[in-house]
């Protein structure tokens, strides 16, 4: 590796901050999530991901999140759960 | 009577004269009485003045002392003059930096104020890439010395593919009696992989005040660029630690968020 280093600053993320779950609203989703990844091994698989999409959901509907449509988060759309 | 009122006078006569050797200001008693009976030479500032106010040596030789202390004197005055307004100004760019600084950090977003933009990351980033292997993202942590906070991950990794959103989790206990506001910065190791490290949304950049006693989680939200599978560079690449530091932070008196690194 002969290319020294190029100084990196980090970058916000796209959408801004989370803001804290202070009432713990979303613990529940939360929890079943990282259940299921700790069942895979922490592999990225697709229903753990849709635990990931019920967590954002539950953050959305109150108030954590700005709602964004599912393509946008890289998530699979409603119709497509099984 | 060649005192202060004279010194003027003369400064303001002689001032052309300045480079006129020492030597020819003076004249001799023979040359004088030369020049008076002889047809007009060309003469020196210093000798046309002596002879138009009829000076004798002694009195030129007073005026041209007082004259060359007042220019001294001015000189002085001038470089004095130039030094104290660089102080001056020296010391005003040290007290505008601050403000300086700030505003330019509004306006770029650099190291303070997020600029989101929602729309940087279009629906077709989110392909996932046909990789033979998938990527290991690690999640490490550390928090500042004077942060009575206990900053955990919530799982100790995540195998993904480029182009796939993961959701991580972070756990945040501030076990002080005193709601503290902490601040997150993150870094991802190794350093050239950073750039295909997007964040959709995470906690960092701004406040997160925790109650005294309260345990919060914080979820990251984000994928790696399927970019990155393209890339030459980072063919052997298959473990990304994303590490995440909280910093203790205060509002100061402007109302600003500023860390602290001192208790």
């Amino acid at each position: 590796m002969s290319a020294p280093p190029k100084s990196w600053t980090p970058t916000p993320p796209e959408r801004g901050s989370f803001p804290l779950d202070h009432d713990g609203e979303c613990t529940a989703a939360m929890k079943k999530y990282l259940k299921c990844m700790k069942l895979v091994k922490n592999d990225n698989s697709h229903n753990c991901r849709l635990l990931a999409k019920d967590y954002l959901e539950c953050r959305m509907n109150n108030q954590l999140m700005d709602r964004a449509p599912w393509n946008e988060l890289g998530l699979p759309e409603n119709d497509e759960k099984k | 009577m060649f005192g202060l009122r004279a010194a003027p006078r003369a400064f303001r006569a002689f001032k052309p004269i300045l480079l006129t050797p020492l030597r020819s200001f003076r004249l001799s008693h023979h040359a004088l009485g030369e020049l008076t009976a002889a047809p007009k030479k060309r003469l020196t500032g210093f000798q046309e003045h002596q002879l138009k106010h009829n000076l004798s040596n002694d009195e030129m030789a007073t005026l041209y002392r007082e004259y060359r202390e007042e220019k001294t004197r001015k000189r002085n005055l001038t470089i004095g003059l130039y030094f104290s307004s660089i102080a001056v100004v020296t010391l005003a760019l040290g007290y505008a930096s601050v403000p300086l600084y700030r505003l330019i950090c509004q306006r770029t977003g650099w190291g303070g104020t997020p600029i989101t933009d929602q729309t940087k990351f279009t629906p077709d980033k989110f392909v996932p890439v046909d990789l033979d292997h998938k990527i290991r993202i690690s999640f490490t942590t550390q928090t500042s010395g004077i942060l009575p906070w206990k900053f955990t991950p919530q799982q100790r990794e995540v195998y993904l593919t480029p182009g796939e959103t993961a959701l991580a989790f972070y756990k945040a206990k501030n076990y002080s009696d005193k709601d503290i506001i902490g601040m997150a910065t993150y870094s991802v190791t190794p350093d050239h992989v950073a750039p295909y490290f997007n964040k959709i949304q995470c906690f960092c950049f701004e406040e997160q005040r925790l109650l005294a006693g309260e345990e919060v989680d914080m979820p990251v939200f984000f994928f790696i660029d399927p970019e990155f599978a393209s890339d030459p560079a980072m063919r052997n690449i298959d473990d990304v630690v994303l590490h995440y530091t909280f910093f203790k932070a205060r509002y100061d008196d402007d109302g600003e968020l500023t860390p602290e690194v001192s208790a």
